[in-house]
């Protein structure tokens, strides 16, 4: 049921792919594991960057929720500043995750964070602070990364 | 249609009829066989809003008894024509407040039966006749006096169409019955079996021709294999449902047995009048509902077990049998003097041991100090019957005897084991006590019972808002370790560090203290003082971790772990205690 779901929802997005987001599979063996490629939304520190996301879909999906990270590092409240680049939020929390929640609302909500991060439920204090104390240099900064680790 | 008619098809009434036999293909025309411009029609009765309609209890009557099948199918039938109607309603109007209502939006069909006389249109008006099983009396004669007045304000013209059109109209409105907050269609109780019945088949009709898009293996699938859920009437298909339920109620994860769909729960439920659950309690499915799917009767077993199980769980005076074979629950059925105690042990604690500072709720019963005085100390095995002592898990000795928890020399190695494993590799939430293992993921826990958010790592309570913090103030002992094990606590390492309180005891941050004296964090990530490996040290120091967070066990353990207060005298035969950790 898992493949059958993955598949479906894989060619979904590929016949109408969300904007500013490519997807592939690393291995074309493996349907649990997907690579996304997203735009730094316009408006965003981000802009001009592109990030890579890995999106691990558990054997047990979509009884349990995929887990998504950044491969690019990005300076952002709600990812991890580490070589993980973990996030832990919202619907991607087991105890918050539905089963007919799609993948296709998962890289939605990871764009709509680019857009606007949520310092109140943050993994990196520091950066959420920032955010919220001085919106300036966390600009500032999330630019520098993103010209610095998220070039084209 | 016409060739129904014979000879008589030039006939301006018999064309009338094929018309709108036409119109209305289950009209069946010449239905008694003596008079050929007769017809007959059930016309459906499908109010667009739905019809409320209550019906009356009966005076004493416990409201089990509504419930029961009609003993035969001519008792409905008896009830036609509606002429006990009325006067049942009559005969109890004190009862109307007990009354239990129901909306229904399928009702059985009020049938037309109707013939043309000669003369008709021009001269006579024609016959209607109605009957319908529920309809009360008064309305029906409303409805048929309808018939000629339409024939009139045509202008005495052929009328039956127009009129079948007006009984449409008139009962997609549901005739107009019960529409103000204060008049609501009473209809005798005799018949409330069979109307509940045909609205409920009416939909799974309805139901099982359309198709539906399951949100889970997002196929089309045909209604015959969907199931819509009862309380929130979301619909998903059969397959599906009983995979995920299976694997929830397999994995013991009862909580997620209740609908798939995002967001769901959050909007109030759309079903009919009584529905008595509040929405954010408990949105888990009924087994019996889960039985209707269907799942497997062992499955739903074990989920009313695992239910019940969680209930006792979550009731800290829960005991359990000391016989192996049984271990049923034994609860302290007066909950009055329960609750007063684990305050007052908590608050007598507190002075005497200052340094054993835990969440005052774990010093419920493992604390001798709070033990409960010796003539409530009575337990009875709701299973088996069999009468115990709550704290020396004796067969019952009497209130005037006082004994004591069983030393932990008495646990069997195995048993020993199982501790000690679960104080190494799991945490108890700071609320409830029941304990987690994380399998994988951040050190933000949130409790699978009561929702507390925790920190994995030492325990100490996490704000909902800002759970994060905790990991990101440097003075806490967590500083930057959220993703400590992230792939989970498999016995590696012990987790049990001790949040950098003192003496094991959980630090709670604030925020004000870390915006008092903030500080640039130190450079690198590195973890503070406590060396997490635990499986490396002493086993003296390990001894005395279990000591202090023995406090913390969940009540199956707490019962395990009462027994093991050493310096007590007992006199208990071990033997009887193998296999205490099969409460698992």
């Amino acid at each position: 049921m898992a493949q059958k779901r993955i598949v479906k929802e894989y060619s979904e997005l590929q016949k109408k792919p969300l904007d500013g987001m490519r997807i592939s599979l690393p291995s074309e063996a493996d349907m649990h594991q997907w690579q996304i490629l997203i735009d730094g939304p316009k408006g965003s520190p981000y802009e001009g960057g592109v990030f890579t996301l890995h999106l691990s879909l558990p054997t047990e999906y979509p009884f349990k929720p995929p887990t998504l990270s950044f491969k690019t590092k990005i300076y952002h409240p709600n990812v991890t500043n580490d070589d993980k680049g973990s996030m832990c939020l919202g619907m991607l929390r087991a105890d918050e995750w539905k089963p007919s929640s799609k993948i296709e609302a998962v890289l939605s909500f990871a764009k709509a964070l680019l857009l606007e991060p949520q310092p109140d439920d943050a993994v990196e204090g520091g950066i959420a602070r920032e955010y919220k104390e001085n919106k300036k240099e966390f600009i500032k900064n999330a630019k520098a990364w993103t010209k610095q680790y998220a070039k084209k | 249609m016409a060739d129904d008619l014979g000879e008589e098809a030039d006939d301006e009434r018999a064309l009338e009829l094929s018309t709108v036999g036409a119109i209305y293909p289950e009209l069946s025309l010449n239905a008694s066989g003596s008079d050929p411009f007769s017809a007959c029609l059930d016309l459906a009765v499908e109010p667009l809003k739905g019809l409320l309609i209550q019906f009356p209890t009966a005076e004493g009557a416990p409201p089990e008894t509504e419930f029961t099948p009609p003993s035969s199918t001519e008792e409905g039938a008896s009830a036609q024509h509606n002429v006990e109607g009325k006067p049942a309603t009559d005969a109890f109007p004190a009862t109307s407040t007990t009354q239990d209502a129901h909306r229904l939006s399928h009702l059985p069909p009020l049938t037309l039966v109707l013939s043309l006389p000669d003369g008709y249109p021009a001269e006579k008006p024609p016959v209607f006749y109605l009957s319908s099983q529920w309809l009360p009396d008064k309305k029906l004669r409303e409805l048929r006096a309808a018939g000629h007045t339409i024939w009139d304000d045509m202008g005495k013209d052929q009328v039956v169409f127009a009129y079948i059109d007006h009984l449409r109209e008139a009962a997609e409105r549901g005739f107009d019955l019960g529409q103000g907050e204060a008049e609501v269609l009473e209809v005798s109780t005799d018949l409330k079996v069979a109307l509940l019945d045909f609205d409920l088949k009416a939909k799974r009709a309805k139901f099982e021709k359309e198709t539906f898009e399951c949100g889970i293996c997002l196929e089309p699938k045909k209604g015959t294999v969907c199931h819509r859920l009862l309380l929130c009437s979301h619909v998903f298909c059969v397959e599906c449902l009983q995979d995920f339920y299976n694997s929830c109620i397999t994995e013991g994860d009862i909580s997620n047995v209740k609908c798939m769909a995002p967001k769901c729960g959050s909007e109030p439920t759309s079903s009919i009048v009584a529905t008595p659950k509040n929405p954010e309690e408990d949105r888990t499915l009924e087994p019996s509902e889960l039985l209707k799917i269907p799942l497997e009767q062992e499955t739903v077993q074990r989920y009313v077990k695992l239910k019940r199980k969680k209930r006792l769980e979550s009731d800290p005076t829960t005991v359990y049998c000391p016989r192996q074979w049984c271990q049923g629950p034994a609860r302290i059925p007066n909950k009055k003097s329960v609750k007063a105690e684990p305050e007052q042990g908590a608050a007598g604690e507190n002075g005497k041991e200052p340094d054993q500072v835990v969440n005052p709720d774990a010093y419920r019963i493992s604390n001798p100090e709070a033990l409960p005085p010796p003539a409530e100390r009575l337990a009875i095995c709701e299973d088996c019957g069999f009468a115990f002592c709550r704290v020396c898990k004796a067969s019952w000795h009497g209130e005037y005897f006082v004994c004591f928890p069983r030393s932990q020399f008495e646990l069997t190695a195995e048993e020993r084991a199982s501790e000690n494993y679960m104080m190494l590799h799991t945490q108890p939430c700071p609320t409830c006590n029941a304990r987690a293992q994380k399998t994988y993921g951040c050190n933000h826990m949130i409790c699978f019972r009561c929702n507390t958010h925790f920190c994995y790592l030492c325990g100490a309570y996490l704000e909902r808002g800002n759970p994060y913090q905790h990991y990101n103030n440097w003075k806490s002992g967590c500083y930057m370790r959220l993703w400590e094990l992230e792939r989970g606590d498999d016995g590696e390492f012990g987790q049990g560090f001790q949040g950098g309180g003192a003496d094991g005891e959980p630090v709670e941050w604030s925020d004000e203290e870390s915006d008092d004296e903030e500080r640039p964090p130190p450079p690198a990530p590195a973890a503070p003082a406590v060396p997490r490996q635990h499986g490396q040290q002493a086993p003296a120091q390990r001894a005395r971790e279990v000591n202090v967070r023995r406090r913390n066990a969940n009540p199956g353990l707490q019962r395990a772990l009462r027994m093991i207060q050493d310096d007590e005298e007992d006199e208990w035969d071990s033997d009887e205690m193998d296999d205490l950790d099969d409460w698992e």
